[in-house]
């Protein structure tokens, strides 16, 4: 079988102009050879129109595929090592993801830096600091970056992405189905997806800048499927807590109008799917205390934080705007409080966020 | 009177020379204007002045006052301070013109190819590292430092000396940003490096 090595031709490409010249002749060479002369289709302009999916799989439209990447991402039995790089920063974890009787199951372990295990039950987590003996019980995070999980609705997502199968590939040892997800405008980046073809799950995927150069990549490096449930090895260390310091990391719902402030017209597309206070670091002495106002925004695919804080000299220094993968951050101060803005979107956007923030009160 | 006759023959000399510049001058006055020249220090120096004078007037850079450099260049940081700069130095594109197929033999054309890609990355490196070298000129030191904060002030680029910082506080925005419940953070795994470009108040 050549076509995942022909596809991997249309993967070396960069650009979005350039690689649909590239998977139109790749196309060819799929269609003389394997007759998947699909792949040579004009289809990719709309983004409803049927997605070929290789020899053998049905054709899928843009919501077929993202109802198929979160259903395997919530009802998978999977296990295996994921790599997270971002420019020159390289780390990565361990995962297992389990459920029975409709009950999830996860545990991901850091292979780097300082150890640290998150456990999950349901909307129960809990993450222990080995070396510290310290275990933060936290809320569950709106924000999955992997195996990405897209969110909300998925003919709304793709109001502002394009869906285009670019040609087969192999990864974690498995067959997969190669996506772009092409942003319809330049408030977010594109992105690039392998998705298993027996099973749905996402297996890699890349955030991609302007020129197709990648800002960050995670990939399962392996993958084990399917498998019995092990739910004792998320509940078990949630429960055995001994020796540990358990600290309090939960965070509280709150209203963002209610706390004096007001983001009614963020980024087309985008919308607000959490608002909470939490402290920012729960294990620093007087973190209680100490709590940050976060609301989390989301297109479907990425994530914008918003944190407000009131303004302490000693700690808030300088306005800076930091760029590390496809991250971009900028924290400044305004009057009283202290505002940082994060999130997988280009710095632009991400000051577009900071300039809607408005303060009520 | 012999002063004066010689001065107003130097200043004939000067004003031949002139035309001879401009290409007006007479065929048969240029052999007396070159015997002249030849022996008549004035002469030979008011040459030189007018060639560099015709030189100044041709060329923009020549022409410029010096102040015009160190006004470039306020500019420059000034701009510069106002882009965020880039982590992803590395992408993480296939190597171009790295092969791990051994090379055929005598295909000339494909070896040229593939050595292209590798010199043109290193010029690459090359501004990339002449870069950062801008940037490290500028004011070093801790970002607490009350040096930093000034020069940022007075809108001057102030990046890390080392252009690599680790802020443990931005640390903690983007884990508390994308790090809990499944997934990954490389962000989280300590010793994140970020560039960073402190905002003029």
């Amino acid at each position: 079988m050549s076509p995942p090595r022909r596809a991997k031709g249309v993967l070396d490409s960069h650009g979005p102009k350039l690689q649909r010249r590239r998977v139109g002749r790749a196309g060819v060479g799929l269609g003389l050879g394997m007759g998947l002369g699909l792949l040579g289709m004009p289809l990719w302009s709309k983004p409803e129109g049927p997605l070929p999916t290789g020899a053998g799989a049905a054709d899928m439209d843009g919501v077929q595929w993202l109802e198929r990447l979160r259903h395997a991402a919530l009802n998978l039995n999977y296990r295996g090592t994921v790599a997270f790089s971002a420019g020159a920063v390289v780390s990565s974890s361990r995962l297992s993801h389990h459920v029975e009787a409709g009950e999830q199951y996860e545990r991901v372990e850091m292979l780097d830096g300082r150890a640290r295990l998150h456990y999950r039950h349901n909307d129960e987590v809990l993450i222990v600091w080995p070396a510290n003996k310290v275990a933060v019980i936290e809320s569950r995070s709106v924000v999955q970056r992997f195996p990405m999980m897209p969110t909300g609705s998925a003919p709304k997502l793709l109001e502002h992405y394009d869906l285009r199968a670019s040609g087969l590939d192999r990864m974690a040892g498995r067959d997969a189905q190669v996506l772009s997800v092409v942003p319809r405008d330049a408030l977010r980046f594109a992105q690039r997806w392998w998705i298993d073809r027996d099973s749905g799950l996402m297996l890699r995927s890349d955030l991609l800048g302007p020129q197709g150069v990648v800002l960050e990549s995670s990939s399962f490096i392996d993958l084990q499927l399917g498998g019995k449930a092990r739910p004792e090895e998320v509940l078990e260390p949630m429960k055995r807590l001994d020796g540990l310091r358990l600290v309090q990391g939960r965070t509280v719902n709150v209203r963002l109008d209610s706390e004096g402030w007001s983001l009614t017209r963020p980024l087309p597309g985008f919308s607000m799917v959490s608002c909470g206070k939490r402290p920012l670091d729960p294990t620093a002495p007087g973190a209680q205390g100490d709590k940050v106002l976060q609301a989390v925004f989301s297109d479907g695919l990425v994530h914008v934080s918003v944190f407000i804080e009131p303004y302490d000299r000693t700690r808030h220094k300088q306005g800076m705007r930091t760029t590390m993968g496809g991250t971009n951050t900028v924290m400044h101060r305004r009057a009283d409080a202290w505002v940082t803005v994060v999130g997988e979107v280009p710095m632009a956007s991400v000051l577009q966020f900071d300039a809607a923030l408005e303060r009520l009160r | 009177m012999l002063n004066n006759s010689e001065s107003a023959a130097a200043a004939l000399a000067r004003e031949r020379l002139s035309s001879l510049m401009d290409g007006e001058l007479a065929p048969e006055q240029l052999p007396e204007l070159v015997e002249r020249w030849a022996g008549d220090a004035d002469a030979q120096e008011c040459w030189h002045v007018y060639h560099l004078v015709g030189d100044a007037l041709r060329s923009d850079d020549l022409a410029v006052s010096p102040h015009r450099d160190q006004a470039f260049l306020a500019a420059l940081r000034l701009r510069l301070a106002d882009e965020p700069v880039p982590l992803a130095t590395a992408p993480l594109r296939p190597v171009p013109g790295v092969s791990t197929q051994p090379e055929s033999a005598g295909s000339l054309w494909t070896s040229r190819r593939r050595l292209i890609a590798p010199v043109a990355m290193a010029a690459g490196v090359v501004a990339l590292v002449g870069v950062l070298l801008v940037l490290r000129g500028g004011p070093v030191g801790q970002p607490e430092s009350g040096q930093m904060a000034n020069a940022a002030r007075e809108g001057v680029l102030a990046v890390s000396g080392s252009n690599v910082i680790r802020d443990t506080r931005l640390d903690r925005y983007l884990q508390a940003h994308r790090t809990q419940g499944n997934g990954i953070s490389a962000l989280a795994a300590g010793g994140t490096q970020f560039h960073i470009v402190y905002e003029p108040e």
